[in-house]
């Protein structure tokens, strides 16, 4: 019931007037999202892993926040751009007494700052054409994700000698949709446009699978399957 | 005749009623280490520079002015004549200024036990054995001309201009909050105590060692690395004010730092095979096609 209801929504939120780019739009090439969501590396899969550490040293996801810049350089059906984003996300916990297993006071945590070099294509022909609100995407392109982990504030050692810090590469895959806007308040948006150049805002939410283990190495594995929200500024 | 002089020594005196003595302090001293004007005992035998600011409705009827320096906050009387220490100005302007003003260079001399001062003038004396707090004041004053054109021996006007705190009270004994054994370090936490700017940490370990003056950095709690686990450390804390004076040293805490694991020692006994690192080679791919972005940009085409 909700599905049809929603659907019906939109159907009355698509104008005419939002099928064409209206008269005097600036031009867009590029993008801007800033969004946000729950990441959890899956630590536990690293083969031959007895354990899943993360779980026992920390509680729950990290948030994550990250900043994406799009340079779109295909328009016509939809449109198609490469895109650069950085990330951060921060977990702490408590560490534990060696031979008792007893929580301390003294805190360790997880640092990881992903970064994506993205091929995207947003099917935004339907919003430009038809006036229907919802825009789908796909996303995919390789990860880097320089992480560092600490006790005490100061990165831990390995068991090897070298500082507990590292990058790791992999790849990934979204999907995700954004809702258009501009249909709320059409004026508003327009001004929006010829105030500060901003075509569109999207509100979005997208879907990622990121494999992050330095494309099958052992050690740690810092891939995930996450959601993320956020704002996304088209100009 | 008598009614005339009857007459001057009225408007006179209203002419005296109508005077004013205000003073301020314009600018801040520029002695080193010196805050909110309270000198400490490690100034004893520097000098102290104030700036100071006299504003007098003078006249042609006042006779005489002096600024002095007076022990205390309690200006006292004006300086006679023939006084020859801790004044500043004494007489009057050549021309009626109304406002007056000057830096003014206390030397901070040590007490020798008397009044053998040196010929620079003013001066202050401060002795640094002694427990207790000193104020100073710089004061201002002038005489009116009486009926008769005598420079009259009522003083028109006293203030006291400017104190200078000799701060030698120490801070109040502290106590240690929390005390935390951690790897190979402890940390300790203090209470925030009024008018303290710094605490002080001594640590000696059942090893042997020991550790003194530890600054917490003007934080409330400080993690002291570097130390053996499973030694057991006595930790005591001595608080600082601005100016230096040390508190006594709080009663004494002892704990034992301990082996923690972290999120990484977990991981690694769980048979974790990371081993740290960047993998440069793959790094140098994404910065080419991170070099690329500009040039796609380029054929973007523009609606």
């Amino acid at each position: 019931m909700k599905v049809p209801l929603f659907v019906g929504c939109v159907l009355a939120l698509a104008s005419p007037a939002l099928g064409k780019p209206l008269s005097g739009e600036s031009t867009r090439n590029a993008m801007i999202e800033v969004k946000m969501g729950s990441y959890k590396p899956q630590i536990s899969n690293e083969a031959g892993l007895t354990g899943n550490p993360y779980d026992e040293v920390f509680d729950g996801g990290m948030l994550l926040f990250e900043l994406e810049f799009e340079r779109q350089f295909f328009q016509s059906f939809g449109s198609a751009a490469i895109a650069f984003s950085v990330g951060y996300a921060e977990k702490y916990g408590n560490t534990v007494v060696s031979n008792t297993g007893v929580a301390t006071a003294e805190k360790t945590a997880l640092f990881v700052v992903p970064l994506r070099l993205l091929a995207v294509y947003r099917f935004d022909y339907a919003a430009r054409e038809l006036g229907i609100p919802l825009v789908p995407f796909v996303k995919g392109g390789l990860v880097y994700t320089p992480w560092w982990s600490t006790k005490g504030g100061r990165v831990s050692n390995l068991a090897n000698g070298a500082k507990a810090k590292g990058g790791k590469w992999g790849y990934q895959g979204t999907v995700g949709l954004a809702f258009l806007m501009d249909v709320l308040e059409p004026r508003l948006a327009r001004d929006f446009d010829t105030s500060v150049g901003v075509n569109h805002t999207y509100l979005f939410a997208e879907y990622t699978y990121a494999k992050v283990d330095d494309f099958g190495k052992r050690g740690l594995d810092l891939s995930s399957k996450h959601f993320t929200f956020g704002l996304a500024f088209e100009f | 005749m008598r009614f005339l002089l009857s007459a001057m020594v009225l408007i006179m005196a209203s002419a005296a009623g109508a005077q004013s003595l205000t003073v301020t302090v314009t600018g801040a001293d520029d002695a080193d280490d010196v805050t909110d004007n309270v000198i400490t005992t490690k100034q004893c035998g520097q000098t102290y520079t104030v700036r100071w600011q006299l504003n007098a409705q003078l006249n042609p009827s006042t006779c005489d002015l002096k600024v002095w320096v007076a022990k205390g906050t309690n200006c006292g009387s004006m300086p006679e004549d023939n006084a020859t220490d801790k004044r500043i100005i004494d007489g009057v302007p050549d021309e009626w200024e109304t406002v007056l003003q000057g830096d003014l260079d206390l030397l901070v001399e040590k007490d020798k036990g008397g009044t053998d001062y040196s010929t620079k003038f003013p001066q202050l004396t401060c002795d640094p054995n002694t427990k207790e707090d000193l104020k100073f004041s710089v004061c201002g004053a002038f005489k009116m001309l009486d009926g008769l054109g005598n420079c009259g021996s009522a003083i028109a006007a006293i203030a006291p201009i400017y104190q200078i705190h000799y701060d030698t009270t120490p801070p109040a004994k502290p106590a240690i909050d929390k005390i935390t054994a951690l790897d190979s370090a402890l940390s300790v936490s203090m209470k925030a105590q009024d008018g303290v700017t710094d605490f002080l940490a001594n640590i000696k370990g059942a090893d042997g060692s020991e550790r003194k003056d530890v600054s917490f950095d003007k934080k409330s709690t400080l993690r002291i690395g570097g130390l053996t686990n499973n030694v057991e450390y006595t930790v005591s804390v001595y608080a600082e004010d601005a100016v230096k004076n040390r508190s006594e040293i709080s009663d004494s805490v002892k704990e034992t730092p301990v082996q923690t694991d972290g999120f990484i020692e977990r991981y690694q006994l769980m048979n974790g095979g990371e081993t740290g690192g960047c993998a440069v080679s793959a790094g140098g791919s994404l910065l080419s096609l991170i070099g690329l972005l500009p040039l796609l940009a380029r054929r973007s085409r523009r609606r």
